[in-house]
């Protein structure tokens, strides 16, 4: 074979060779700068710990708005069951008591709170339709994404300026090109303003009363359970209220909403045969005396059966 | 010899294609970061919600431990960059606060430590 009819062959070996190393030095010489990242992007047990802190946070501030913006930061649907999830978790491991009341609270409070609106570059006034008064928190949001968007919520806070500001640090935002280092471009920055009319008032709320009682005889459940669901006033679950049961000088806590198959507002407990049990629901709830039950079949069999107990604020 | 220059063209348009592929098309895609690499202001807001927390708590150690989060820098100079950063970007009056009673806790926790090592 002659070099002419061997053709440009030579040519595709030589693109192949430059691929090749050009992959090398991209993924294992020089890659994607690992900086500035984004929360969403941490560990699961580093967003454990930043969970743990926004609640801390949220403990004493009582701003849920600001306690949404970071919670949005780690890009998680259904903060509010991971939050009672993560909760439960920290008092079965041994985490500070206080940290996993703090989850609980927070988990609570956004089982109450609506979702906020969407955000949406239209629906938002422009900043200079709102004049801010000199108390005013001001963030902005400026999201970007494969295209850029850009919204900013500009509203007045009555009291104390509160301003969660995640703001962007004067990297380029424009997406519009290929940017040489992708990973930071993907990174939304999220800060907003809280809208004084989604804050909620902490005021505090009525303890719960017990609705509903019932025996439950079924022999497919095999332990005695107390079933409990605690509902707000308009028959939703509510998630993360403690819940405190006592025995012989025991005591143990749970939360509700860590069954969210079961509901929102569920929570169960496994009794033990011939011993008593008083259970407190929330704070100041009053207290309820249970014992196990006994069934019987068809057949007069017996067995040990479980109790139903609904609470709601009255 | 035109051979040779053809091949080395396409060798570089081979690593063109390579580079553009690797950093643009398919890069390397990070997960499971670590709390040292978030970006200035993200770290300022976590920062942020430790000085929130110990506005009640009045626990430094428990926010040293907080701050240790972000890495195994000094607490006490971890809280000073984010409150330059919230400074440059123009926290609320009331978060420059949280951010100095903070700092002061952890100046006053690092002193206390310096007094008693022999």
């Amino acid at each position: 074979m002659t070099r002419e009819s061997r053709g440009p062959w030579y040519l595709l070996t030589g693109v192949i060779i430059g691929f090749i190393v050009g992959l090398l030095y991209t993924w294992v010489f020089s890659p994607a700068e690992y900086v500035d990242t984004h929360p969403d992007a941490l560990r699961a047990d580093y967003k454990d710990a930043y969970r743990a802190a926004i609640a801390a946070a949220y403990s004493v501030t009582e701003d849920m708005t600001r306690a949404q913006a970071r919670l949005s930061l780690l890009n998680e649907e259904d903060s509010a069951s991971i939050l009672a999830a993560q909760s439960q978790h920290y008092l079965a491991e041994g985490y500070s008591y206080e940290a996993a009341l703090a989850l609980a609270r927070l988990s609570a409070a956004l089982g109450e709170v609506p979702e906020p609106a969407p955000r949406t570059a239209t629906s938002m006034p422009a900043p200079s339709e709102t004049p801010l008064p000199e108390d005013t928190a001001t963030v902005e949001l400026n999201a970007t994404e494969e295209t850029e968007l850009t919204t900013t919520e500009t509203v007045e806070s009555p009291n104390e300026s509160t301003t969660p500001e995640v703001v962007e640090d004067g990297l380029p935002t424009s997406t519009s090109n290929i940017s040489p280092t992708p990973t930071l471009t993907r990174t939304p920055i999220l800060t907003f303003t809280p809208l004084p009319t989604r804050t909620p008032t902490p005021t505090l709320a009525p303890p719960f009363v017990m609705r509903e009682q019932a025996l439950v005889c079924d022999q497919e459940i095999e332990d005695s359970l107390i079933q409990i669901l605690v509902q707000n006033a308009l028959g939703d679950g509510i998630p993360g209220v403690k819940i405190i049961i006592h025995w012989d000088g025991q005591e143990e806590h749970f939360f509700t909403g860590l069954k969210p198959e079961m509901g929102w507002g569920y929570a169960d407990y496994s009794m033990t045969p011939e011993i008593s049990y008083t259970l407190n629901i929330g704070e100041g709830g009053e207290p309820v005396d249970l014992f196990v039950p006994e069934c019987s079949d068809d057949q007069g069999e017996r067995y040990w059966g479980g109790w139903r107990l609904i609470f709601a604020h009255p | 010899m035109s051979r040779w220059i053809g091949f080395v063209i396409a060798i570089i348009v081979g690593i063109g294609l390579g580079l553009f592929y690797g950093w643009v098309l398919n890069p390397v895609d990070y997960v499971d970061t670590t709390p040292d690499s978030l970006r200035q202001d993200y770290r300022a807001d976590y920062v942020l919600m430790v000085a929130e927390a110990y506005q009640m708590e009045r626990d430094p150690a428990l926010a040293g431990g907080r701050l240790a989060f972000l890495g195994e820098g000094n607490p006490a100079e971890i809280v000073l960059k984010a409150l330059e950063f919230a400074n440059d970007v123009g926290y609320s009056q009331s978060d420059l606060a949280r951010l100095e009673l903070l700092l002061e806790g952890i100046q006053m926790i690092a002193d206390s430590s310096q007094g008693e090592t022999p």
